[in-house]
Parts: C-alpha cells; sequence; structure tokens
C-alpha cells in the first residue's frame, strides 16, 4: 500500500469533489469534517511513507508509483508517474502537515462564511494538486500541478468576488503566472527538443553526466542548458513572486486569510524553489542561470523587504515579507546550495504561516480590519497570538537557536562560500552574501515595526471594535500554537556541524541523494556570518525599536519629514505597478480595443454578418420584380419555358445501350434503339477523335479498323433531321 | 384533306388564342382567347382520331367542349366578381397579389 503513492494526492481530490458536488447540502460540521479529514489523511499516509518506507529507499531515488501511460506520441511518453524521494516527500509532509493546521485553523476563521463549502472545496483541491506538483516525477505532471495550483491561488484570491477588486486581483495573480507558465513550456520544450525526455530522474541523470546533448550551444554562445534553465526559471519566478513577476502577491492578499497563509506563503509560491532545486544538477550546468537566478533573488529579497517598509496593511508587510524570504531560498538554490534552500522553505513554511495565522487572527479579534495604524497595544487583548507572534518574528528575523536563523545562516555562509560560479563570476557569491545580510537587517526592521505597531503602545482602534477585542476561539489558537512550536524547533533540523558536529545537516544529508551533497563551509566563515547575522538582526529590531516602539515615534517622524520623497516613492511601491500598467497592459488593451473595432465591429459584424443581409435583401428586391402579379406575364414565361422544354424533349432519345467490341484493330459500334423508328435518323461516328465524322448514316451501327494502337476518343452523333435536334454520345477506348 | 391540313388550322387557331390571352387587356377577350385555344385542341384531337382511326380521340373531344363550359362559367363568374368589386375588368388593374 506504502508504494500507492497515488493516495496522497488522490484524498484531498476526492473531498474536493465531493464538496464541490454534494458539500452544499451539508452541514458546516459536515463540510469541515470531510474537508480535514482528506488533509488529515493524506498527511497520515505521507508520514507513513516517509517515515517507514522512505529511509530504506532514500539512496536509491525513493518510492514510485507509476499510475499507467499518461499520452504518448512519437518519441515522447509520458507516465502519470509520482515519486517520492527524500525533496518531494518532505515538500509533501510539509504541504500535508500546514496543510491540516490551516485546514483546522479555517474552520475558526472562516465559520461565519456564507460559502464554508466552497472555501474547503477549493483548499482541498489547492492540497491535491500541490501534491501532485511536488509528486509528479515527470515535468509534464509537475505543469498539471502547478497550473492546478495556480488554478486555486485565482479560485481563492477571488473567493469574495462579490467585490471587484479581490476579482481583479485574482485575474492579476493569474495573468501574471501565464507569463512563467510560457516560460515553463518553453523550458520544457527545449529540454524535450535536447535530451528526448521529460521524466525528471532521466533529465536528472543526463545532467548529472555532462551530457553534450544539453552543453552544445543554442543561442548567443550558451548552451541549451543555460536556456532551458533559464526559462523554467522564469516560471518560478511568476509562481514564486520574483522579479519581475512578483507585483501579483501583495494583491493575492485580497484572499482569505488561511489562503495568504497555506497558498501565498508557505506552500505553492515556494513551487518555484522546490523546481529549481528538483532541476538542479540542470542548473548546475550553467553556471550562467545559476547566476540569473541568485542575482534575482538577491535583488527581490533586498526591493522586497524595502516595500515592506512602506506598507501599513498588515497583510501586506507579510506579503513583502513573503517576497523577500522567496528572495533568500533562490539565492539558496541559485548558490548551488540546494538544500540550504530548502532548508528556508522547510522553516519559512512555518513560521511565515504562523504570522499570517496571526495576522488572521488579529484581524478576526478587529473585526477584519487590517490597517497596522489603527492597532496597537494588543498584546494584552490576544495573550496566545501574540506569544506565537513573538516566536514566529523572531524566527523570521533570525535571532540565534530560532528556525530562521539556522535556515538563513545556511544560506548566507553557502553564498559566501560556494564555487559554482567558476572564476568568471565567482564575484557573484560574495555579492549576494553580502545582498542578503542588508536584505536581513530590512527583514529585522520592518518586521519589528509591524510588532511594535501591532502589539506594544497604546490602542489606536476606533472604540467601537476596542471592546469587541477578543482571543480567538480553540481551532484559530491550536493551529497557531502547533506553527510557533514549528518556528521554534523547525531549525533544528539543519544545526550547522560547526555548531553540533557529526550531529548537524540532518536536512543536507537526508536531501543529498536528490539535490546533491550540500556546500562545505569552513567553521571560521560559519561563525563569522552567524554571529554577523545575530548582530545584523539585534540591529535591525533595536533600530526599529528607536522608531516604533510603543507606536511611531520622533525619529520616524523625523525621518519622513526629512526624506519625503523617499518616502512617497516607498510607499508607492516604487510605482511598479504603474510602470507594468503603462507598459504592458494600456498597450495590450489599445490592442484588443483596436482589433475589438476592426476584426469585430467592421469586419465580422459590418462586413460578414450585415454582407449577408444586404446581399440577400438584393436579391429580393431583384426577384419580387419577377412577381409583378401581371398573370399575362406569367403566362408568357410559361410559354417561353414550355417550348424551351419541348425543344430540349424533342432530341432524339439516348440509346437504351451502347455496344463497343474491339477486336485487335478493329472496333464495332452499335446503338441499341428500341424507341427510335428506323430510319428516320441520322449516325455519325468519329471514331479516331479528329472531329470529322468516320461514317454516317441511317443504320446505328458502324466499324473501323485502326491503323495504329493507343487511346482514342470515340465521338456518336446523333442527328433527328425533321426537328433539327442532335445528340452526342462520347466514349474512350483503348486500342493495342 | 390530309391531316396536316386540319393540323396547321389547329395550329394557327391555337396562335391567335395564344396571342389573345398574353396581349389582350380585356378580361372578357382574355377568356375568350382561352375557349380559342380549347377549340384548336379539339380539332387536332378530331384531326388525328379521323387518321389513325381510334375513337378515343373523339372522346377526348366531349370532355374538352365540356371542361370549356365549366371554365367558361366559372370564369365569367370570377370576371363578373371583380368587375364588381373594382368597376373594371381590365388585367393591368388586377394585380394585387403582387411582391
Amino acid at each position: 500500500m506504502l508504494s500507492q503513492l497515488r493516495i496522497i494526492p488522490l484524498l484531498p481530490l476526492l473531498g474536493a469533489a465531493y464538496l464541490i458536488l454534494f458539500g452544499r447540502h451539508h452541514s458546516r460540521r459536515v463540510v469541515h469534517h470531510i474537508a480535514c479529514m482528506a488533509v488529515g489523511a493524506a498527511l497520515v499516509v505521507s508520514a507513513d511513507a516517509f517515515f517507514f518506507a522512505l529511509p530504506a529507499l532514500v539512496k536509491e531515488g525513493g518510492l514510485t508509483d507509476v499510475v499507467g501511460t499518461w499520452f504518448a506520441s512519437g518519441d515522447l511518453q509520458v507516465d502519470l508517474a509520482l515519486r517520492m524521494d527524500g525533496l518531494s516527500g518532505l515538500m509533501c509532509l510539509v504541504v500535508t502537515f500546514v496543510g491540516t493546521v490551516i485546514h483546522i485553523y479555517s474552520t475558526g476563521y472562516m465559520a461565519h462564511d456564507q460559502d464554508y463549502a466552497r472555501f474547503f472545496a477549493y483548499l482541498n483541491l489547492f492540497c491535491g494538486a500541490m501534491l501532485l506538483l511536488v509528486l509528479g516525477d515527470s515535468l509534464p505532471v509537475m505543469f498539471i500541478g502547478w497550473e492546478g495550483v495556480g488554478l486555486c491561488s485565482y479560485l481563492l484570491i477571488g473567493f469574495w468576488y462579490g467585490e471587484t477588486a479581490n476579482a481583479s486581483a485574482g485575474k492579476k495573480a493569474f495573468i501574471t503566472n501565464r507569463v512563467g507558465d510560457l516560460g515553463f513550456l518553453i523550458g520544457m520544450f527545449l529540454l524535450f527538443r535536447a535530451a528526448g525526455t521529460l521524466d525528471i530522474p532521466a533529465l536528472v541523470d543526463t545532467a548529472r553526466a555532462g551530457s553534450p546533448t544539453l552543453t552544445a550551444t543554442l543561442w548567443w554562445g550558451q548552451p541549451v542548458a543555460f536556456w532551458a534553465a533559464l526559462f523554467l526559471f522564469l516560471g518560478a519566478a511568476g509562481k514564486s513572486a520574483q522579479i519581475p513577476l512578483y507585483v501579483w502577491l501583495p494583491d493575492a492578499m485580497a484572499g482569505p486569510t488561511p489562503v495568504s497563509a497555506l497558498i501565498h506563503a508557505a506552500t505553492m509560491v515556494t513551487a518555484g524553489v522546490y523546481m529549481v532545486a528538483r532541476m538542479g544538477a540542470l542548473y548546475l550546468l550553467a553556471p550562467a542561470a545559476l547566476a540569473i537566478v541568485a542575482g534575482v533573488g538577491a535583488l527581490t529579497a533586498l526591493f522586497a523587504a524595502v516595500l515592506a517598509f512602506g506598507q501599513n496593511d498588515f497583510k501586506k508587510v507579510l506579503a513583502y515579507s513573503t517576497i523577500s524570504q522567496l528572495g533568500f531560498m533562490f539565492v539558496g538554490v541559485g548558490t548551488g546550495n540546494f538544500a540550504g534552500g530548502i532548508f528556508h522553505l522547510f522553516t519559512h513554511a512555518f513560521f511565515k504561516a504562523g504570522l499570517f495565522l496571526c495576522a488572521g487572527s488579529v484581524m478576526h479579534a478587529l473585526a477584519g480590519s487590517g490597517d497596522i495604524t489603527r492597532m496597537g497595544g494588543l498584546a494584552g487583548k490576544l495573550p496566545w497570538t501574540t506569544w506565537v507572534f513573538r516566536v514566529c518574528w523572531l524566527a523570521i528575523c533570525g535571532v540565534p537557536i530560532l528556525s530562521g536563523f539556522f535556515s538563513k545562516d545556511a544560506i548566507v555562509a553557502g553564498a559566501f562560500s560556494t564555487e559554482v560560479f567558476g572564476p568568471h563570476l565567482a564575484w557573484v557569491g560574495p555579492t549576494v552574501g553580502a545582498g542578503l545580510l542588508a536584505a536581513a537587517l530590512g527583514t529585522a526592521f520592518y518586521m519589528s515595526r509591524l510588532y511594535y505597531l501591532v502589539f506594544t503602545g497604546e490602542c489606536r482602534a476606533d472604540p467601537r471594535a476596542r471592546e469587541h477585542l477578543h482571543e480567538s476561539p480553540v481551532e484559530m489558537v491550536g493551529p497557531l500554537v502547533v506553527l510557533g512550536l514549528g518556528a521554534v524547533l523547525a531549525g533544528m533540523v539543519g544545526v550547522p556541524p560547526a555548531v553540533a558536529g557529526s550531529h548537524g545537516d540532518l536536512i543536507g544529508h537526508w536531501l543529498a541523494p536528490a539535490v546533491g551533497p550540500s556546500l562545505e563551509v569552513s567553521s571560521g566563515l560559519e561563525w563569522r556570518v552567524m554571529v554577523a547575522s545575530t548582530a545584523i538582526a539585534l540591529a535591525g529590531i533595536g533600530l526599529a525599536w528607536l522608531f516604533f516602539g510603543g507606536g511611531a515615534r520622533e525619529p520616524a517622524r523625523r525621518f519622513v519629514a526629512a526624506l519625503p520623497r523617499l518616502v512617497a516613492a516607498v510607499r508607492g511601491k516604487f510605482f511598479v505597478d504603474e510602470i507594468y500598467g503603462g507598459l504592458v497592459v494600456r498597450p495590450l488593451r489599445g490592442l484588443a480595443q483596436l482589433l475589438f473595432v476592426v476584426v469585430d465591429r467592421i469586419l465580422i459584424d459590418r462586413l460578414l454578418v450585415g454582407g449577408w443581409t444586404v446581399l440577400v435583401d438584393l436579391i429580393g428586391r431583384f426577384l419580387r420584380l419577377l412577381q409583378a402579379g401581371d398573370v399575362q406575364r406569367y403566362l408568357a414565361v410559361f410559354a417561353i419555358g414550355l417550348a424551351a422544354l419541348v425543344y430540349v424533349m424533342a432530341r432524339p432519345a439516348a440509346p437504351s445501350e451502347v455496344k463497343i467490341r474491339i477486336d485487335g484493330r478493329g472496333a464495332v459500334v452499335e446503338l441499341g434503339d428500341r424507341e427510335a423508328t428506323p430510319g428516320k435518323l441520322h449516325y455519325g461516328f468519329d471514331f479516331d477523335g479528329d472531329g470529322r465524322d468516320d461514317r454516317a448514316g441511317p443504320t446505328p451501327s458502324a466499324t473501323w479498323s485502326y491503323a495504329r494502337s493507343g487511346h482514342y476518343r470515340l465521338r456518336v452523333r446523333i442527328t433527328d433531321p425533321q426537328w433539327n435536334t442532335a445528340r452526342t454520345i462520347e466514349r474512350t477506348i483503348d486500342i493495342r | 384533306m390530309p391531316t396536316y391540313a386540319y393540323i396547321l388550322v389547329s395550329l394557327a387557331l391555337f396562335f391567335v388564342g395564344t396571342s389573345g390571352v398574353l396581349l389582350r387587356r380585356n378580361a372578357l377577350i382574355v377568356l375568350m382567347s382561352v375557349e380559342l385555344q380549347l377549340a384548336a385542341g379539339t380539332l387536332a384531337l378530331l384531326a388525328f382520331s379521323r387518321a389513325l382511326g381510334d375513337q378515343r380521340g373523339h372522346v377526348f373531344a366531349f370532355f374538352v367542349m365540356a371542361l370549356a363550359a365549366a371554365e367558361a362559367a366559372v370564369g365569367l363568374a370570377i370576371l363578373v366578381s371583380v368587375f364588381r368589386t373594382r368597376r373594371t375588368a381590365n388585367l393591368d388593374d388586377v394585380n394585387a397579389l403582387k411582391g
């Protein structure tokens, strides 16, 4: 049974199907029991496979389950195959665990929502699609999951579609992802053309062997591997919200908060990182592509961290934080430190999901408002939420022994010591490492700003909301505590060897068969990075305390007053949305308008549709002239027609049979004509096709002897001298 | 007299009748011309009947006469009716059934 990996994605998919079809007929209790059980069962099955079946097989490529051939065409055969190795097993566990926790949380958060069953159906569908993405053993299967999670993301962002803003946020996410998905597809095509397969293990083996099919130059002096990796990364950048395709994620916060936690923080947005790690061997063949991945990651990490300074919406701050942390992960995988990137993905799933759920809890307490300028002093009112938030906040800031500290460290230390870029691009590693340290300072600053503005100082909420303040119910607090514990403990699987000796870097050893061995980081560098990042985290927190401790303070006001332009630019998100709007959206809309007017309105409506009516109208106008209501005119036409008919019918009748006998060079033609009066008709026979009658007379038969063999056209012309009418019969004959 | 002489007379009669039907505008004259066409047909039937020694032609001649009488009765009734409603027997003015 354990080899039946198909059960894992199937359970939530079945739950989704059932809830979509019959959910509305069930009570809320039944709906959430079905949904939570479906994901919970998937968690149990994956945990069973992960802890009991997988360890023995992890070095041999893990568990596989081939459901059958999906499609085959020419050289391409794609199996619907699933594989659980160290990497996908870990992802599977994260997805089902966080998924289950968030399902339970949602039973509290969405308790009063009208579309309860629809929400859980989508949530289940998302888990199924995500598991298919993670477990898929070939790129097309992965792509199905990839599109599936995109669909669920769209459906759930626009879950409250009654508000136009929510619906357009869903569309924005979907369309932005299409751009990335096109890259994913092109990457797939390139790989298939080069390597002839789309199975991930086969591709990874080809890449590890450094096969010339992948190292051959394709365009602009770069190998196939570079272009395939680059296009795949475009897909990853769309899904994982990296520059230049990050713009959809902040808007995606329009969805319900559990969705933001599950899809837009813990799981779906990390799919890009997962995919790059999965195809790591391919990226290692192309250092330039790796450098692009790392560079984009570092730039995004820094850029999004800066943007997070200016946000006043609880969830938007967290959204930019997610973009920034995804940048960290891409630097991890982009420096060949795949285990490091996945490690950060793993810890981030806990603390970021925890932070989002805290946001949900706070907004729940404040009846839905997410404006942090209207919060403050919530620490006493929401004790559990506050404690979990504190833990997750310190974890993301990188305070020692919490999970984020170790995983962020693994990435930064890896960036400084990586050698994957080769001599020409060796500067990339330290550069992105330094960029990440700056981003880490930003992270500590904006997260602390968030904490101080929300939980400390005076409560700035309006009095009515203040009376309403309450801690969330147990089904929301429970998941919070679980994720908070995860945020504390998740880092333990990746303590660097410099600290824990041979017990360190468990996750690296676990992932090694799937993504290659962890980077070697010297002990000295490890300690230096740890000290530096601790200092940075504390500096960021301290700086934020100076500015915002207990509410916005004097230095913050003075800063805003001193640099109004910079502050406006940051608050306006550097106007990237506006730039995209001008460069992409408006030209496309203009083109669409043009096509609408020229093709639809003029060409189709006017010319094609309208043209036919005009034509029919003209024909009708002409035909009505014939029906003049004048009986005599009708009779005249009738008489002319009758005369024509008589003329046609007065032609000699066609012979009832035409017999042609060929005997050597001789040919005999006999016309059988029972109707004809003998001697009345005249028969002309043209045997050689020269247009002249060769035999003529009143007898309906003739013979001819050909001089040469060949292909002849035989023509018989029957004339009626009395009426001066004629009929012609033609045959072709072969004379040998 | 040879048969073709009768047929020539029949043809001439039919041509005169057809011309009257097609060209005259007075409905009464048109009806009379139709009678001429029918008479031409009857004459042809009788001529062939005698030439071929077949009595069926004679029988048909009686049918045509009966038909001609009925046609005249119905046609005149319609004509009277049209004249009462429209005060005209000119066929150019009776064209209500046009497209």
